[in-house]
């Protein structure tokens, strides 16, 4: 046997030792396990990721995830891919028609602003004018002597689109989201590290991604109405009144049956819609 | 006799088979190829006839969920990061390459050089994350009115130029290197000093390859997509004024990253005809290479270039005559825009005329300087460059290492992750990654080494062999992220079998197919002739020999090749990212059907994640380590191999 044949085996070996030793490290449990996948909407992803992990906790279920966008949950609930489709749109939304929804609480859509803004309320003519570009400095606003930096979203998030939808909904304004607005890599984690870093930032993200006390203070309250002369209510005190709201949706193909089902009514549970409320979203309870 | 005949005759029939084998195989990058265009021109076709293919490259406004598909700003995009890309990395990485092939001693150049390879080696998601976390925030601070979000062209071409550099260096190395010594001896006998030899004698000898270099890099970065989409913005609008390297920028890599695995219909298609419309694009850049590269060499061999032949003496005079106004007049242009970007326009004149005039004089000013002086003051310029590239090399390395190792422990390397991955470990990413690297390396390794083999030593000279190089040459550069696209179109969209281990392997594998082929070709085809001289000698058939002699001489460069390739595999994320990673899996699965956690992915996924920045470190520091420590087993052994055998 020469040295290339030894080394060969040699490696070959590691590599065997490697993958072996992992697998005994982690497959303690049974084998009779059953996978559900989860498919769809960004916003909603983050907290079924918080769902699996103490779910599986209790049970041999597993739970994989795949964030792709509200739209990819519908399809993938529709062919079977996933077990349960996510989605971020309303309950009765046209898209949903054939699955059974299920809605299990209700994300708040929240406006967040960097530290050297120095304003905490904003109305809606100036939320369309800061994105339609015709206010750039945050001393229109009330707020101090600093350039405004607007962070978007990519095109193909629900949190954008529904973002546009509630400031053009009426008819009366169009928010038409102006040039040369960030929209960093990543998605929500990338926006509000963004925010929380550059004094000047403004963004809008799900009130269930803020999770520190040092991000939920970046939150400013909101006055939905056209004249601005409404009440701007705080998406962190007063989030049974605030505007942007939209529903947490889980799509199923027929009724949801076996484990699909178990799973579902345990988030519908008193557990299940704790910890939602603890992840900084509205629970069901809180809306009748 | 009789039985002597059959024998030959079996050995003969034997020969057949194995060869016809090796031309099925070598035939399969053809279909790879193939099938990857096939499936983005499928996919795409909804788009083409729907928003037509003029109005697509025209329009100036991406809104999809609007309606509108204008791609120009995307287009645009990609072609001024790129073009900043090069302005950062060509001047750079050419003294840097002087320096190490010219001035540097030889073990300076024994360190440096294998440095060079490392770098082109470190994964694009980990120059992204190091761009996203030091050079966003360094432009933020540095010019905080004019780029007030950090992320801009500026950061995406800077970073782009930061990972062509290593390519542009060592390619461009490569080519002075070959320059013959005794054009250099000829030059210092006439009396040039070393200098004046590098400058007149070996830079336009090497040329045609210092140009190679430069359209590699160029190739680098227009394909480039992860870390281009952590910094660049990407708010797809045109720059306002057109040459505003502070604002956003959006090019077409980072829009198929970012909207392909979300959406779905037209939009999707669109996204396709994008991807179609960036391989036409490197397709042009690639033919211009290779007209380029033609030429200049021509033009060293023979004194004129191709279209030079052609044209009047008259003609001639006047361009050479028009040449140096015209590049001063260009020089005046740039300086003012950047200038313009900075102050008003009476000062950014003033500015620009200042560098005219500084630059004009400057041959009278050197010629005023000894020649052994102005050798001095060159030698110290290309070392600089040198110094500063090897810095920010040190520098990314470094704020790796020191940021990562806190997050390193015992659980963070054997746990699930927890927490959304804002703690617990990386475990289920560290065993994917192996897994996807063994899976790759199955598929990759036969149909890559039996193609080099028959590329090296059975090919003949016929059209098919010619079609076999070019598919190789077309998918060696083709971007990841198109393979990444083609696994989801076939995979996701087509087979709907979703995101599988099986499919990301497969597509790794389609990526470093070219790198093999071409390296186990070229360690065969350096195998001494006498060495077959010598089977065929013995009466030894040509696959005897092949199989016995000519293989086991090859090994060392064929296993380097194929570690190396690997590594590579280990630290993609684009091809990966939409065809079999998901971003957390709290269990070690091993089915080849199940999606799977691979460490560059959850690189990309945790920036997602607020508040996991020692995290994301972590998982930076992992996949640094294990591709560089793949980089070391390969020059183990290559340094093994060199010692072992010996011709």
């Amino acid at each position: 046997m020469n040295q290339k044949t030894k080394m060969i085996i040699a490696v070959a070996l590691t590599a065997v030792m490697c993958t072996g030793g992992t697998y005994m490290l982690t497959s303690g449990s049974g084998s009779d396990t059953t996978v559900l996948r989860l498919e769809g909407s960004t916003t909603v992803a983050p907290l079924m990721e918080k769902y699996a992990e103490i779910y599986e906790g209790y049970t041999n279920v597993r739970i994989e995830i795949t964030p792709n966008g509200s739209q990819n949950g519908v399809d993938a609930a529709n062919s079977g891919v996933a077990n349960i489709g996510l989605s971020s749109r309303n309950a009765g939304h046209a898209s949903h028609a054939g699955l059974t929804e299920i809605r299990i609480g209700v994300d708040t859509v929240v406006l967040i602003v960097g530290s050297g803004a120095g304003v905490t309320a904003l109305t809606k003519t100036q939320v369309i004018g800061i994105y339609n570009g015709t206010i750039t400095n945050w001393n229109q606003v009330g707020g101090e002597n600093r350039l405004i930096v607007p962070v978007d979203r990519y095109e193909g998030s629900g949190t954008r689109s529904y973002f546009e939808e509630s400031f053009a909904s009426d008819g009366t304004s169009t928010l038409n989201i102006n040039r040369n607005h960030a929209s960093p890599a990543g998605g929500t984690g990338a926006v509000i590290g963004f925010v929380s870093s550059n004094p000047g930032a403004i963004a809008y993200v799900s009130l269930g991604s803020l999770v520190t006390s040092a991000e939920k203070g970046m939150a400013v309250a909101l006055d939905m109405t056209n004249a601005g002369t409404g009440t701007a209510f705080s998406p962190i005190t007063q989030l049974e009144n605030y505007t942007l709201k939209r529903d947490l949706v889980l799509l199923v193909k027929g009724e949801p049956t076996g484990p699909v089902s178990v799973f579902i009514s345990w988030i519908l549970g008193t557990e299940g819609q704790k910890i939602l409320e603890e992840a900084g979203y509205l629970p069901l309870a809180a809306l009748s | 006799m009789k039985n002597k005949t059959a024998v030959n005759t079996r050995k003969k029939v034997d020969h057949g088979i194995q060869k016809y084998l090796l031309t099925g195989v070598a035939a399969t990058s053809v279909a790879i190829i193939f099938l990857i265009i096939l499936f983005i021109f499928i996919e795409s076709t909804e788009a083409i006839s729907a928003i037509g293919p003029w109005e697509f490259i025209s329009g100036t406004e991406w809104r999809p969920f609007n309606g509108s598909f204008g791609a120009f700003p995307i287009i645009l995009g990609t072609i001024l990061t790129t073009i900043g890309a090069l302005i950062f990395a060509v001047p750079l990485g050419i003294t840097s390459a002087i320096f190490l092939s010219e001035i540097a001693s030889e073990r300076t150049r024994n360190i440096l050089k294998p440095v060079c390879e490392v770098f082109a080696g470190i994964p694009s998601i980990v120059y992204g994350f190091f761009g996203l976390m030091v050079i966003v925030p360094f432009i933020f601070n540095t010019f905080p009115n004019l780029a007030p979000a950090g992320f801009s062209w500026l950061a995406a071409s800077i970073l782009l130029g930061i990972m062509a550099l290593p390519t542009i260096v060592s390619v461009s190395d490569d080519a002075m290197r070959s320059v013959p010594k005794s054009h250099r001896e000829a030059s210092v006998a006439l009396g040039a000093t070393h200098w004046e030899t590098t400058r007149k004698v070996v830079i336009p000898a090497a040329f045609s390859g210092i140009s190679a270099a430069v359209m590699l890099g160029m190739g680098r970065a227009i394909g480039e997509t992860m870390a281009v989409v952590m910094v660049a913005g990407n708010a797809p609008n045109i720059p306002e004024p057109m040459w505003n390297v502070f604002e956003m920028i959006r090019t077409i890599t980072s829009t198929l990253a970012k909207e392909v695995g979300e959406v779905t219909g037209l939009h999707l298609s669109a996204l396709f005809l994008l991807a179609l419309v960036l391989m036409a694009m490197l397709l042009l850049t690639n033919l211009t290479a290779n007209l380029i590269m033609r030429n200049t060499k021509r033009k060293f061999e023979t004194g004129q270039g191709m279209i030079e032949k052609h044209l009047p003496d008259n003609v001639k005079n006047v361009i050479n005559m028009a040449k140096r106004p015209v590049m001063l007049s260009m020089a005046f242009v740039v300086v003012m825009m950047m200038a313009s970007l900075f102050t008003d326009i009476i000062v950014s004149t003033l500015i620009a005329f200042a560098c005219i005039l500084f630059i004009s004089t400057m041959p009278f000013i050197s010629k005023r300087i000894r020649s052994l002086n102005r050798q001095r003051i060159a030698h110290l310029a290309m070392s600089a460059s040198m110094i500063v590239v090897c810095a920010i090399l040190f520098i990314l390395i470094a704020d790796i290492t020191v940021k990562g190792i806190p997050a390193l422990s015992w659980e963070f390397l054997t746990d699930v992750p927890r927490d959304m991955g804002r703690a617990g470990g990386i475990l289920p990413a560290i065993v994917g990654t192996v897994q996807l690297i063994i899976g790759t390396a199955l598929i990759a390794l036969p149909l890559g080494i039996l193609t080099g083999i028959y590329l090296a030593e059975f090919a003949k000279d016929n059209r098919f062999t010619k079609i076999v190089r070019s598919s190789i040459d077309i998918l060696n550069g083709t971007p990841s992220i198109v393979f990444g696209l083609f696994g989801f179109a076939l995979f996701v969209h087509y087979l709907g079998i979703g995101r599988t281990l099986i499919g990301g392997c497969i597509v790794l594998a389609f990526l470093i197919l070219p790198v093999i082929i071409r390296t186990t070709e070229e360690t065969v085809k350096a195998v001494p002739q006498e060495l077959r001289e010598a089977s065929a000698a013995m009466g030894a058939t040509k696959w005897e020999t092949t199989a016995k002699v000519i293989v086991p001489a090859a090994m060392g460069g064929v296993v380097t090749g194929v570690i190396l390739s690997l590594g590579r595999a280990a630290g993609e994320t684009a091809p990966i990212m939409f065809v079999a990673a998901v971003g957390i899996k709290r269990h070690i699965e091993f089915s080849l059907f199940d999606t799977i956690m691979a460490l560059p992915y959850y690189l990309y996924y945790l920036t997602e994640v607020p508040n996991s920045e020692e995290v994301r470190y972590g998982v930076a520091l992992v996949l640094l380590m294990i591709v560089l420590s793949m980089f070391a087993i390969a020059s183990m052994v290559r340094h093994h191999y060199s010692k072992k055998v010996r011709w």
